[in-house]
């Protein structure tokens, strides 16, 4: 069963009386273990489709089974408590609470799963070291660079044990090398840690390290292929 | 966590911070002290009139309040005013007999009031008074007068003077007194026109006998009033009297304090208002810079009203110093205006001595009314966190980390 399935999504925005087509009957399926990339021009629907994926917004038309739960029929306190444990967030930037240190950014969504403190601790640290910043574990955010910041999300976006992982263009703001360096981490967390990881790029260096490349043009998948890596 | 994160970001941005906790400060610092110094001239005010003038309770024979005549007077005998000083709270009973009369020397009269006192118990402290010469005993056959009036008749110690009124049941009062002390009055009528003397002269000299004006009484805590009235009710008179309290004897004085309170309630409600409007600033301030970050809680799985006991939190913190801080600063001023009250300069004086008072900047300590206070800035201070509830219970995350 695929951890993630899509079933014809729609998506209209209204911005005074234009509509705008943003998805166009997108039907996807995503399988544990994945290492997707959503690729394609710009606007052509890759952040809509990971936030309507992501419970961060609703379908027009169509609806998003993650496991075997109809996100759609979710309440509002149901839905920020199906993200908080079933999907890992990173955003393109400022993904961190300015005032609290890399390890505490990562131990407070532990805390909002109210996980004991010691299991806390210990996978805090655990995380930032797989991510390489164990020496920057008391740093700040603004004391760290872009690329240690990305890094942070996603070792906070790991330490709710979610289902998988949505990151929509994590390398947006990073210079090339830094962007690789990202992409290696997140790509050993896959391979050696089974996670799941469904991500937008632009960036043709990140889309070669992708698995599995999903193209999106006017909010319709025009290609979907394997690749090895 | 919670309140380690709630803690750093009153320190995020320190200077909104501290407007706020100074906007609260300056509103308790302000509110407490005006209300002090406000409820301590009233009390002021109400010592004034009821120490000189007219006791916290006083008994007359029945009718006496609104006809003052001589001849309503009430006699009474040292038993009755030993009863009156059992009862619990009375600090003293005073009798006391008043009447007008025309002072005269040789060139020159005026008309004044003649009170008969007992020197030994009055609640006027002549010792207080005194200007020069010596306090009367009340066997005595001399007057006291005041300042005013020595200077008028250009009368020294040992001075005369004749009082030519009428007495008891229309008989001629005319006697010559010799002045025994000078007596300063801050109030200008008594200056001016008070005779004091021995009630026992006085009764002589009106022929009254026995009989008293009033018997004026005081109280160890004013508070205690109510309880004292039907007590001092149900003694036996020789002849049906009424019992006043002093809420009956100065109902003006009462009402021009508490129309002057509201006046002050108002101000203080327009600069509660006016500080109310800052804070609220200042929390949209915050507000709008934190759209983006609630976003991400958000998204992430944050609880919107979790999040918004972060925000309440940092604004309980706030409130909690400044509110604090502002005590603290205003306590140390009331208290000292308190114990030690700051007398008015000469020029300040004049509005308050019709009052018959020793005008001073005199405070209360009141917690009731100073927590009252306090509670107030600090709902304010809660109330104002209802804009980043709805802000965060209706915020879309999508749209908030869009920029
Ligand atoms: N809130 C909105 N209101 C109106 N139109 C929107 C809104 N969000 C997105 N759109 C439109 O929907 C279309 C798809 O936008 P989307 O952001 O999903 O594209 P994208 O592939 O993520 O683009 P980019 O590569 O620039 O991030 C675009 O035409 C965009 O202008
Ligand atoms: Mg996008």
């Amino acid at each position: 069963m695929p951890i993630i399935k899509t079933q014809n999504l729609t998506k209209i925005y209204k911005d005074h009386s234009v509509e705008v087509h943003a998805l166009n009957g997108v039907s996807l399926e995503i399988e544990k273990g994945e290492f997707t990339a959503i690729v394609g021009p710009s606007g052509s629907g890759k952040t809509t489709l990971l936030n309507i994926i992501g419970g961060l917004d609703n379908p027009t038309e169509g609806q998003v089974t993650i496991g075997d739960v109809d996100i759609s029929n979710l309440s509002d306190n149901q839905l920020i408590d199906f993200r908080l444990h079933n999907i890992g967030f990173v955003f393109q930037a400022y993904n961190l609470i300015p005032v609290l240190s890399a390890k505490e950014n990562v131990e407070f969504i532990m805390l909002m799963q109210n996980r004991p403190k010691a299991e806390m601790d210990e996978r805090a640290e655990a995380l930032l070291k797989a991510v390489g910043l164990e020496d920057q574990m008391h740093k700040r955010p603004r004391e760290m660079s872009g690329g240690q910041q990305q890094r942070v999300a996603v070792a906070r976006a790991l330490a709710s044990k979610p289902k998988f992982v949505l990151a929509d263009e994590p390398t947006a703001n990073l210079d090339s090398k830094t962007a690789l360096n990202l992409l290696d981490i997140m790509a050993t967390l896959n391979k050696e840690e089974g996670i799941t990881f469904i991500f937008s790029t632009h960036d043709q260096k990140v889309i070669d390290r992708a698995r599995r490349i999903v193209t999106l043009e006017d909010g319709v998948i025009v290609s979907d292929v394997q690749q090895d890596v | 966590m919670y309140l380690k994160l709630a803690w750093r970001n009153i320190w995020r941005n320190k200077r909104r911070s501290l407007i706020t906790i100074g906007s609260i400060l300056f509103a308790v610092f302000f509110a407490l002290v005006m209300r002090s110094f406000q409820e301590g001239m009233y009390e002021m005010m109400i010592d004034g009139m009821v120490s000189v003038s007219t006791g916290h309770i006083q008994v007359h024979r029945e009718g006496y309040w609104n006809d003052r005549s001589i001849d309503n007077t009430l006699p009474i005998d040292d038993k009755i005013v030993s009863k009156i000083n059992s009862i619990e709270h009375v600090s003293r009973a005073c009798p006391r007999i008043d009447s007008y009369a025309w002072i005269s020397t040789e060139e020159l009269g005026r008309g004044a009031m003649i009170i008969g006192l007992d020197p030994e118990v009055d609640v006027i402290n002549l010792e207080d008074k005194l200007v020069s010469g010596e306090v009367m005993n009340k066997d005595d056959n001399v007057v006291m007068i005041g300042e005013g009036m020595a200077e008028y008749f250009e009368l020294g110690i040992g001075d005369t003077l004749v009082m030519l009124g009428q007495g008891y049941h229309g008989q001629t009062a005319a006697a010559v007194y010799p002045i025994g002390g000078i007596l300063h009055f801050g109030n200008p009528k008594f200056s001016n026109n008070l005779v004091v003397m021995p009630i026992k002269a006085a009764q002589q000299y009106l022929s009254t006998e026995n009989r008293v004006s009033s018997i004026l009484i005081e109280l160890d805590d004013i508070a205690a009033y109510l309880e004292v009235k039907p007590k001092l009710a149900e003694l036996s008179y020789q002849e049906s009297v009424d019992v006043l309290d002093y809420t009956e004897m100065i109902p003006e004085v009462l009402e021009a304090i508490q129309a002057d309170r509201i006046g002050g309630k108002m101000f203080i409600g327009i600069l509660y208002v006016i500080i109310s409007f800052g804070i609220f600033g200042t929390i949209m301030m915050m507000t709008a810079e934190r759209r983006y970050e609630y976003g991400v809680l958000v998204s992430i799985g944050m609880h919107r009203f979790k999040l918004f006991m972060i925000t309440l939190r940092e604004s309980i913190l706030i409130a909690l110093v400044g509110v604090i801080m502002g005590f603290l600063v205003a306590f140390p001023l009331i208290y000292k205006m308190n114990t030690d009250p700051m007398p008015f300069r000469e020029d300040q004086m004049d509005a308050f001595q019709s009052f018959g008072i020793e005008p001073a900047y005199y405070a209360v300590i009141d917690l009731g009314l100073m927590a009252e206070h306090m509670m107030i800035i600090f709902c304010i201070a809660m109330l104002v966190n209802l804009y980043p509830l709805v802000k965060i219970m209706t915020l879309h995350p999508v749209e908030a980390m869009r920029k």
